[in-house]
């Protein structure tokens, strides 16, 4: 009887030990997967936000230069208006 | 006693299995499950990065349209206010010189409009059917210049050939600058003036029936009161000459001055001609509904 219970009781420690190691595998592969997932993501994230990043400074950029036109066109106005005033008066 | 020793291998291995166990878990923890949830954090981070570049992009396109209407308002009030003072100048200013540009587009036109740019001065161009003629008459307009008819072939030999060849001609150039700019322009200039004597070898009579017919059709036509002689093969000392010292005798109240945008002297002569017209108390117009036309006498 007490050999029955020894027996058994190993018999269930070994089960436990191949369904830990079993589990674990599926485990780990399962995470290697998502790992390589999620770095491809990443991978893609990173070059998105370069362009997204160079497309924000060529719009800067070109802001940048219509606003100095804007401004030089405001001056040219300005003068205009006085000219123009000047003849008015 | 047996049964004691058992027991306490029993117990032995299976603390030994769980403790084994707790330490493969910890380590498939530590060496998968950690690292996964750093890259998700990244990821997440990345995401969050991207939107703000989104936003900021958004924000600055927002900017450009805000850029853009102002830009569009402001052209309007610069073309009202040039128009006020164009017509100011005309009635008071005594000096006003009108630069004008025959026979291009060419490939000098482009330098011609940066050089007028940099002392914000408008000019007009007489344009005949070149290859640049979409590009360089969207650009001149663009910057405010005024764009007139010169004919599309300037061939002598044919546009004086008959009146309706002369019309077709006229049309042929008037419908490009058209469907190039949306402008129906009503300047004319003559190929050789007026005054030409060429056109007697072609059709006798023709100028003097044009000159009549043009202001009937609607066109103002426009000769010139002084010659940058360009066309003539005058180097640009000399067509600077030319220029300012028939501005220097001028007591004119209109200075129309002929000059070809398609002449290398041109280009090169301008920049100083302008600088020194202004030193002299000149203003510079375009031609527009103001101006008055400036007409040879007839010889044909």
């Amino acid at each position: 009887m007490k050999d029955k219970i020894i027996g058994i009781i190993l018999f269930v420690l070994i089960v436990f030990i191949i369904f830990v190691f079993v589990s674990s595998n599926i485990t780990i592969n399962k995470y290697d997967k998502i790992s390589k997932n999620i770095d491809k993501q990443i991978e893609n994230k990173e070059r998105k936000i370069k362009i997204k990043e160079n497309e924000y400074k060529k719009i800067k950029e070109e802001n940048i230069a219509k606003k100095k036109q804007l401004d030089n066109m405001n001056n040219y106005i300005n003068t205009l208006s006085e000219k123009v005033k000047e003849y008015e008066k | 006693m047996k049964n004691k020793i058992v027991f306490l291998i029993l117990s032995l291995i299976f603390i030994v299995t769980i403790s084994i166990t707790a330490i493969f878990v910890k380590k498939i923890y530590q060496e998968k499950i950690i690292p996964v949830n750093e890259k998700i954090a990244i990821y997440e981070k990345l995401e969050k990065k991207e939107n703000k570049i989104d936003k900021k992009i958004q924000n600055e396109i927002r900017e450009s349209k805000n850029i853009q209407k102002q830009t569009k308002e402001n052209q309007n009030t610069k073309q009202e206010l040039e128009k006020k003072l164009n017509k100011y100048q005309v009635t008071y200013n005594k000096k006003v010189i009108y630069l004008t540009f025959d026979d291009g587009p060419s490939e000098y036109t482009m330098d011609i409009l940066n050089t007028l740019d940099k002392y914000n001065i408008k000019a007009t161009f007489f344009v005949t059917c070149s290859d640049n003629l979409e590009n360089i008459s969207k650009e001149i307009i663009k910057r405010g210049h005024t764009i007139a008819l010169h004919t599309c072939t300037h061939k002598y030999s044919y546009v004086y050939s008959s009146d309706e060849a002369y019309f077709e001609d006229l049309n042929n150039i008037s419908n490009l600058v058209y469907k190039y700019t949306g402008i129906k322009s009503k300047y004319v200039r003559l190929p050789g003036g007026s005054s030409n004597t060429v056109s007697r070898a072609y059709n006798l009579g023709i100028m003097s029936r044009l000159s009549s017919s043009l202001h009937e059709k609607g066109y103002k036509y426009y000769d010139w009161n002084i010659d940058s002689n360009d066309a003539g093969g005058a180097n640009s000392e000399q067509e600077y000459s030319n220029v300012i010292g028939a501005l220097q005798n001028s007591d004119r109240d209109i200075n129309m001055v002929l000059m070809h945008d398609t002449k290398v002297s041109t280009k090169d002569s301008l920049d100083g001609i302008i600088k020194d017209a202004l030193n002299l108390g000149y203003t510079f117009s375009n031609i527009n509904e103001y101006t008055k036309e400036v007409h040879h006498g007839i010889n044909n």
